[in-house]
């Protein structure tokens, strides 16, 4: 290998295990194309604010004289502005380096000498591809300040408008929209194209020897045929003799048909792709969420846990592949998705951060097959996820366990003990469920000992809970590993314990900050 | 008045855990189902079981003391549940009725038909799953409370006339007592029914027919149940397993 091939090696080997790049390429990407990145939406309001500026500026200069600093805001502050967005959008479109090391290590893998050749090529042809895409195109002109020295120049500061595309989420939605009609449009548009042209040919025919006639050269047909097949007809230019009205005739009938064809084409474009549109928006929701509780299964129980966990406060999603349940789901204010939560590509597309972002997943499918396919499916994601799962059928408990479900909730069986416990002693059942339902004031709480809190507060007596109003019913000790019943006030307290209180909830708020205090 | 027999109306699979959780309870447990099938499964399972209709034929019932026994109603269907839920209350207005209930609806319908205590399955569920997620540890413990295997209990005691606690404030009661227990409520039968917490309703004063819930290990309930010459209810320790 030449000194030029491994120097280029080298550097890109370099550029590539560089941290400090690699983070900076990220977010710089982040910000120029990640619609879910939680910045990108201030750059891309500051863009737009710079574009409509720059419009205005545009708008004020036909009438007033130019003042001087807007000018130079204009063309040169804006434009270099865009400049940089535009190198930038070009560093991050491909990454050379990757693009370098691929082929060398392909060429050394398969023993023959470093193409270098090759390697630059593909690289340049990455960059070109980047800078021939529509979007680049129009970036760059609207950078040009020299656009603003000539008068009909200066329109061209409208590609500046056709930046907003960019920056509006709602504009992709459109361009996708179409996108999907292309075919019919194309057939659409290649229809318009041959009556106009038929119609421009045979209305010059018709009239452009009649003296009365204001038909007079082919361009005159044109603009004839194109304001009467778009149904605005202006009156400016009409036909005059016998023949050329004939024409209008035909043009106007196709016109009303064109109008019809085109406007039904849209429509259903947008009748098809509401559904879409508004799953990709609410996924966009959805990746700014944290702490989500991840309901997969739609039911019942479901609307029960979902409603109750929103009155909590709680950010709740909801899965499940039928779309009629989903549609349901949202009838109740939800945010559902319909998509399987039992497919991983399913929950790739939602992009979610399961350790960031998910508190617990809830599998409420409606059987004990559903459940643990869901379970493995989500385990297979991620070993760290809390899950737990309502169970059909006690002999499927084994199952669930060994799919990876943490917590199992067999409604049937505690229903039955609370059944019994009520039948027992109805009055301390009452007084349990009471506290448990939180409708008296009077609630039971758990509070975690962290870090800081352990380094003041050594034993029970430490908590200053006796003699008070609040109950220290026990203590999940990290310790010991069990839970304490109502310690006795030398009883040591670490970091990590858990205290279980009974207190008025005023109360017990009041001295949760006390003890944060006290630590203070 | 401890509680020596159970009703079960229904053998469904809510009424099938619940019959399981009690079997080994009470002296006498009975599940009525209507029909053979569910009558057969259940003596299959081991229980005293029979044919019941909706029609007023109580007969069978009256052999029962209702002082101490509790009817649980089960049935598959909804409105054969509340129809049940009046028939019974109707005929019986002492017995204490326990009935399962699907929707929060159909619990409002059951209480209007004269139950005593309405467990609704989907909110119940629903909050079982929430308590797990969120307070994990409360939940545990409070399941524990709740099995008679455990030697960590929660039970009611009734304080008799002649009960040194009478005359006290809850307070004064608390710091006499050397037990290892929590007084959890206090229930004022001759004020109201409902709850007065330990923890909110610091200075009530106690009076004879008080009902104390109190949580703690089974030894230490029964010495200051002594203490405070007062009547655990429904101790049934020596019969479980």
């Amino acid at each position: 290998m030449n000194l030029f091939s491994r120097a280029l090696v080298d550097g890109a080997y370099a550029l590539e295990s560089s941290e400090g790049l690699r983070r900076t390429r990220h977010h710089v990407d982040n910000l120029m194309n990640n619609a879910g990145y939680r910045y990108k939406r201030y750059f891309d309001l500051f863009m737009m604010v710079l574009i409509l500026s720059s419009v205005f500026i545009l708008i004020r200069d036909v009438k007033f004289q130019q003042n001087d600093f807007l000018a130079v805001f204009n063309n040169y502050i804006i434009s270099f502005i865009f400049l940089i967005e535009y190198l930038m959008r070009f560093w991050v479109s491909s990454d050379s380096a990757r693009i370098m090391i691929d082929q060398y290590e392909k060429d050394v893998l398969l023993q023959r000498n470093f193409r270098v050749g090759r390697a630059v090529m593909k690289v340049l042809y990455a960059k070109w591809r980047y800078m021939s895409s529509l979007a680049a195109i129009i970036d760059l002109l609207a950078i040009m300040p020299f656009f603003h020295e000539l008068r009909l120049l200066r329109l061209f500061i409208i590609f500046r408008v056709f930046k907003l595309f960019r920056y509006a989420q709602n504009m992709h939605h459109f361009g996708a929209i179409l996108a999907s009609k292309k075919f019919e449009l194309l057939t659409l548009f290649t229809f318009v194209g041959l009556i106009i042209f038929v119609a421009s040919v045979m209305i010059y025919v018709m009239e452009a020897l009649n003296p009365d006639s204001k038909v007079n050269t082919l361009f005159d047909a044109l603009y004839w045929s194109v304001v009467t097949i778009s149904t605005v007809g202006y009156g400016d230019v009409v036909p005059v003799s016998g023949e050329g009205k004939i024409v209008a005739l035909i043009v106007i009938v196709s016109g009303v048909a064109v109008l019809a064809f085109a406007t039904s084409i849209v429509v259903s474009a947008f009748t098809e792709k509401l559904d879409d549109i508004r799953d990709g928006k609410l996924i966009q929701e959805l990746q700014k969420l944290k702490h989500i509780y991840l309901i997969c299964g739609y039911g019942t129980v479901a609307q029960q846990t979902a409603s109750k966990l929103r009155r909590m406060g709680r950010e709740v999603v909801i899965l499940d592949a039928d779309a009629s349940k989903i549609a349901e789901a949202r009838r109740h204010h939800d945010l559902a998705l319909a998509f399987d939560p039992a497919s991983l590509e399913s929950i790739g597309q939602l992009g979610i951060d399961p350790v960031r972002q998910i508190r617990a997943v809830i599998l409420l499918g409606d059987t004990d097959v559903e459940n643990v396919y869901t379970a493995l499916t989500l385990r297979s994601m991620n070993k760290e996820l809390r899950i737990l799962s309502l169970l059909h059928d006690k002999k499927h408990r084994r199952k669930l366990e060994s799919a990876g479900v943490d917590d199992i909730v067999y409604a049937q069986e505690l229903i039955g003990k609370l059944s019994r416990e009520y039948s027992d002693q109805p009055i301390a059942f009452e007084a349990l469920h009471a506290l448990r339902a939180e409708q008296s004031g009077v609630v039971i709480d758990e509070i975690l000992v962290d870090e800081r809190m352990a380094r003041f507060i050594q034993s029970v007596q430490d908590l200053k809970i006796r003699g008070g109003r609040i109950i220290l019913l026990g203590v999940e000790s990290r310790r010991e590993q069990r839970f304490v019943f109502n310690p006795a006030s030398d009883f040591a307290l670490g970091e990590g314990d858990l205290l279980v209180v009974i207190g008025e909830n005023a109360m017990l708020h009041e001295y949760r900050i006390d003890l944060h205090k006290a630590v203070h | 008045m401890s509680v020596e027999s159970i009703i079960l109306f229904g053998y469904n699979e809510f009424a099938r855990e619940t019959a399981r959780q009690i079997r080994y309870s009470y002296r006498r447990v009975v599940i009525y189902a209507l029909n053979n099938g569910d009558v057969e499964q259940a003596q299959a399972d081991g229980f005293e079981a029979h044919l019941a209709d909706l029609e007023d034929n109580w007969e069978d019932l009256l052999s029962f003391d209702l002082a101490v026994t509790r009817i649980i109603c089960a049935l598959e269907s909804e409105a054969e549940n509340v129809f049940l839920t009046l028939s019974l209350r109707d005929r019986f207005p002492e017995a204490v009725i326990v009935a399962l209930a699907t929707t929060q609806e159909n619990a409002s319908k059951l209480r209007l038909a004269g139950a005593n205590k309405v467990i609704a399955e989907l909110q119940t569920t629903a909050h079982l799953i929430i308590e797990r997620l969120e307070k994990p540890v409360t939940t545990r413990l409070l399941e524990a409370l709740m099995d008679t295997q455990m030697e960590l209990k929660v039970v009611q005691i009734v304080l008799s006339e002649l009960s040194p606690a009478v005359g006290t404030h809850i307070n004064e009661l608390l710091e006499a007592t050397q037990r290892d227990i929590i007084v959890l409520a206090v229930v004022d039968q001759r004020m109201s029914e409902s709850f007065i917490f330990t923890a909110k309703g610091y200075n009530h004063l106690l009076n004879a027919g008080d009902v104390l819930v109190v949580i703690g290990y089974d030894k230490e309930i029964k010495a200051f149940e002594k203490e405070v010459g007062g009547v655990c209810e429904a101790d049934r320790s020596h019969r479980s397993g």
